[in-house]
């Protein structure tokens, strides 16, 4: 660069690389033309078998019509999205005529060779189709997927197998629901949501009675991951768990997270105890469940609560006068009368004007 | 002479070598990005299918801090009512605004005084007041003292009733679902505690009912050369960093955070003009010094888009500003580079913005005054001279053309083909004066810190022109 020190060597080689640059951003613009000009073609494409397979899906959900054209190996992913997106809006028949459609069309092979491939999107959009299928063919392949260690392919495996057989799935899998930290707990609940069976959540219930004494730090994580995927649970024997739990576990995590299951006067002695625990996550999970399923006599519980040095927990036990008052303001007035705290007075307040705002 | 030369050689190698080092960097964040990208498309393809768990998403209080907005506020806030999410609320907070904003609010919205138990968890300058709306149970808005953006946000936060809050700028344009969209990671890893999403040029686009409509290009060049600039900012910059749990930077005009990681560190810091940049800086150093497990992320989708200055005076506030936010943001958080446990982030993004955004203007620039001057004096050859100038030019549109690859892989928002090719005319022209320009103007902003001129407030002239196309 500077005079008499820049060799011909160096120049050439910026030049070279100036050159190669250059090429390389021209690749990149041709690359930027071929996927404009796909996506041009993909639409106009997408659009026409758009035209020809909504009507004929509308037709056979109806069940008004069981002929359908060839489907094009390259119509395929554009026929699974839309397969898969009505499957999911619809209930009932219409998915049970769904699922004829894919048979009559030959799509379970389809998905299965796509399952075989690298591409992870074709890979998820086979096993969204082949849980929606609920055919257990190919449970074995989909088994190893789930324990994959790709969480999002895992996860998509596993909620196949949970619509294809919930209690054999339960059972294979098991210990990746309760122990795979990548696997989203909200995921796992809308899982239990939608294909979990008394038997199954008696099963987890079992499971989780027999960590009830835990103190392991990775026991109590498993723990709680349960607890996670039991709280959808509408049987009864969900509390017998609870209870077994909230008996022998003394993690103030587990006690919170147990509190917010309970719903009967029964439980009341559990929560009334723990009114004065030194964790304000506690302390905020008793101010639920009074409110929840307190009676008045829990008032000068819940009033202890409203003068609380936590926030949340003055929330919570506001929320939980007004509920156990069933909004009566006269009784609300005459407690109201003999707090002297001014946070109490004013969660109070406010808690009362967001009632009267609802 | 001997010594003469041999300083210039020197300069010459350190400038060769600057030059490397910052365009293998470039490189290999575009090859990260492109990877993220890749599996973020994948991800995305069974987005087609109606979202499961949307109502486990976790509830989100949107912060709103204006002052002096009273002329797009009510547009804005009535927008952000009718986002698709389950559960969140919106909180304005009136900086102290001496225009008629809150009188706007209480007028739009049927504002009345709420007694709230205000929970003073950061420190803020005083509240005067908190209002409810009478219309929308979930709009509230706080009235406070002038104490600048990031004291109305800690006031927010203060406010905010839901685990993950929302920091959105009043003038930002959000899509329906970019609540769901950026709230997702945080179902997905429960580290997570901040995500940033994709802003982009709002100038040129049409706006209906505080919602975009479609996509379109500004007829002024400057707002133009802006969009490459975003492109490239957000689709490889940020999409590279993340991929790593190394990106510095989210937004101001939209970022989700976890509220209770927030408070931990304490909140915004008030003494900084890029409260932003500085927050999620002292993010990953707290973490990683506590040992917490985290992850910041950064979603690819766009997310909202934003006014971005139509004039040089504007634009020169503005990047001196970034400049200025960008120097405070590396001086508080020294303690993550190089740190014991710094991670990716302590040891490549933290030296990479020290280096090649923080102190590249005063190299980039000496450069150019070395060459020229080299030139002049003629120690420089011309053949030097010129392959050295194609070299940095040819890189320069590289990398632009490589943010519009990823753009036309990913989100093809510009709809015609003959908008592309007007992207890829200014990603050659903003080479030639634009990218010096603005090169100068940080180099102004790193000098006015460095000589500890007092900060300008960092209130941006809009001209809203999308909002004359409302149809």
């Amino acid at each position: 660069m500077a005079s008499g020190t820049l060799s011909d060597y160096l120049l050439q080689s910026v030049i070279w690389f100036s050159f190669a640059a250059l090429v390389l951003m021209l690749l990149l613009l041709l690359n930027i033309a071929r996927l404009r000009i796909g996506l041009i073609a993909r639409r106009k494409h997408e659009q026409h078998f758009l035209e020809v397979w909504q009507p004929l899906l509308a037709a056979a959900i109806a069940g008004e019509s069981d002929v359908f054209p060839p489907l094009a190996s390259s119509d395929v992913i554009l026929f699974l999205k839309l397969w898969n997106h009505l499957h999911e809006s619809l209930r009932g028949k219409a998915r049970k005529h769904l699922n004829i459609v894919a048979l009559r069309l030959g799509i379970m092979q389809q998905a299965c060779s796509l399952l075989q491939g690298r591409n992870l999107g074709s890979r998820l959009l086979a096993l969204t189709t082949l849980g929606n299928l609920q055919d257990r063919y190919e449970w074995k392949t989909i088994l190893e997927l789930a324990r994959h260690p790709d969480p999002l392919l895992s996860l998509a495996a596993a909620h196949a197998l949970f619509q294809i057989d919930a209690g054999n799935a339960l059972a294979a899998l098991k210990p990746q629901l309760i122990g795979r930290t990548d696997w989203p707990t909200a995921q796992l609940t809308v899982l239990m949501k939608e294909t979990g069976t008394e038997r199954m959540y008696a099963e987890l219930a079992d499971s989780a009675i027999s960590l009830a004494a835990a103190t392991d730090p990775q026991e109590l994580a498993n723990l709680n991951r349960l607890l996670y995927l039991l709280e959808t649970s509408p049987y009864q024997h969900v509390i017998r768990a609870i209870r077994a739990i909230l008996s022998g576990n003394q993690d103030d995590e587990i006690l919170a997270h147990c509190l917010k299951f309970l719903c009967e006067p029964e439980d009341l002695a559990w929560v009334r105890a723990n009114v004065g625990h030194p964790n304000w996550v506690v302390r905020l999970q008793v101010a639920r469940a009074l409110g929840r399923f307190g009676s008045t006599v829990d008032a000068t519980h819940v009033a202890a609560l409203l003068r609380d040095p936590v926030w949340w927990v003055r929330y919570r036990a506001a929320q939980a006068l007004m509920a156990l008052f069933n909004d009566d303001m006269a009784s609300l007035s005459e407690l109201r009368a003999h707090l002297d705290d001014k946070f109490a007075l004013d969660m109070l307040d406010m808690v009362a004007a967001e009632r009267g705002q609802k | 002479m001997s010594h003469y030369l041999a300083a210039m050689l020197s300069l010459q190698w350190f400038f060769l070598f600057y030059f490397l080092c910052v365009n293998s960097s470039y490189l290999m964040l575009n090859v990260l990005a492109y990877i993220s990208m890749r599996r973020h498309l994948d991800t995305q393809i069974t987005g087609v299918l109606p979202q499961a768990y949307a109502g486990f998403l976790p509830p989100v209080s949107l912060l709103v801090p204006a002052y002096n907005e009273a002329a797009t506020i009510a547009a804005s806030v009535r927008s952000m009512l009718q986002l698709t999410y389950h559960e969140f609320e919106i909180i304005v907070i009136n900086d102290g605004s001496t225009d008629e904003t809150l009188a706007e609010l209480m007028r739009e919205f049927d504002l009345i005084p709420f007694a709230e138990a205000y929970w003073r968890k950061l420190p803020t300058r005083p509240v005067r007041g908190i209002w409810r709306s009478t219309r929308y149970p979930n709009l509230r808005v706080v009235d406070k003292e002038n104490g600048g953006k990031a004291d109305a946000l800690n006031a927010g936060i203060n406010a905010a009733r839901y685990p993950l809050f929302c920091a959105v700028d009043a003038d930002s344009i959000l899509q329906r679902d970019s609540l769901q969209l950026i709230a997702q990671p945080f179902i997905e890893d429960a580290r997570t505690i901040a995500a940033g999403g994709t802003v982009r040029v709002v100038n040129g686009c049409k706006v209906s009912g505080g919602f975009l409509g479609s996509v379109g290009l500004p007829r002024k060049i400057l707002p133009m050369l802006q969009i490459v600039e975003y492109l490239r900012a957000f689709l490889f910059g940020r999409l590279g960093w993340s991929s790593l749990n190394a990106m510095l930077v989210i937004s101001g005009a939209f970022g989700l955070f976890r509220k209770s990681s927030v408070i931990d560190v304490g909140g915004y810091r008030t003494d900084t003009v890029g409260e932003d940049m500085e927050l999620v800086m002292r993010l990953h150093r707290l973490h990683r010094k506590r040992r917490i497990p985290y992850r910041i992320v950064y979603v690819p989708n766009p997310v909202c888009w934003t006014e971005v200055p139509e004039t040089l005076r504007m634009l020169n506030h503005q990047r001196a500003r970034w400049q200025r936010g960008l120097s405070e943001s590396l001086m508080m958080n020294l303690g993550l580079l190089f740190s014991l446990r710094g991670g990716w982030a302590g040891w490549l993004a933290f030296p990479f913005a020290l280096l090649f955004e923080w102190f590249g203007p005063i190299i980039e620039l000496s450069g150019y005054i070395f060459m020229v001057i080299g030139l002049w004096l003629g120690v420089v050859h011309v053949p030097a001279f010129l392959a050295f100038t194609l070299v940095a030019i040819v890189l320069g549109i590289l990398q632009s053309t490589s943010a519009l690859l990823l753009e036309e892989m990913s989100f093809h928002l510009y709809p015609r083909p003959k908008q592309l090719v007007i992207l890829f005319l200014l990603s050659i022209i903003e080479n030639f004066g634009y990218r010096q320009l603005t090169l100068f103007w940080r180099l102004s902003g790193l000098l006015r810190w460095l000589f500890g001129a007092k900060p300008e407030w960092g209130n941006m002239t809009r001209t809203a022109s999308w909002q004359q196309h409302k149809t």
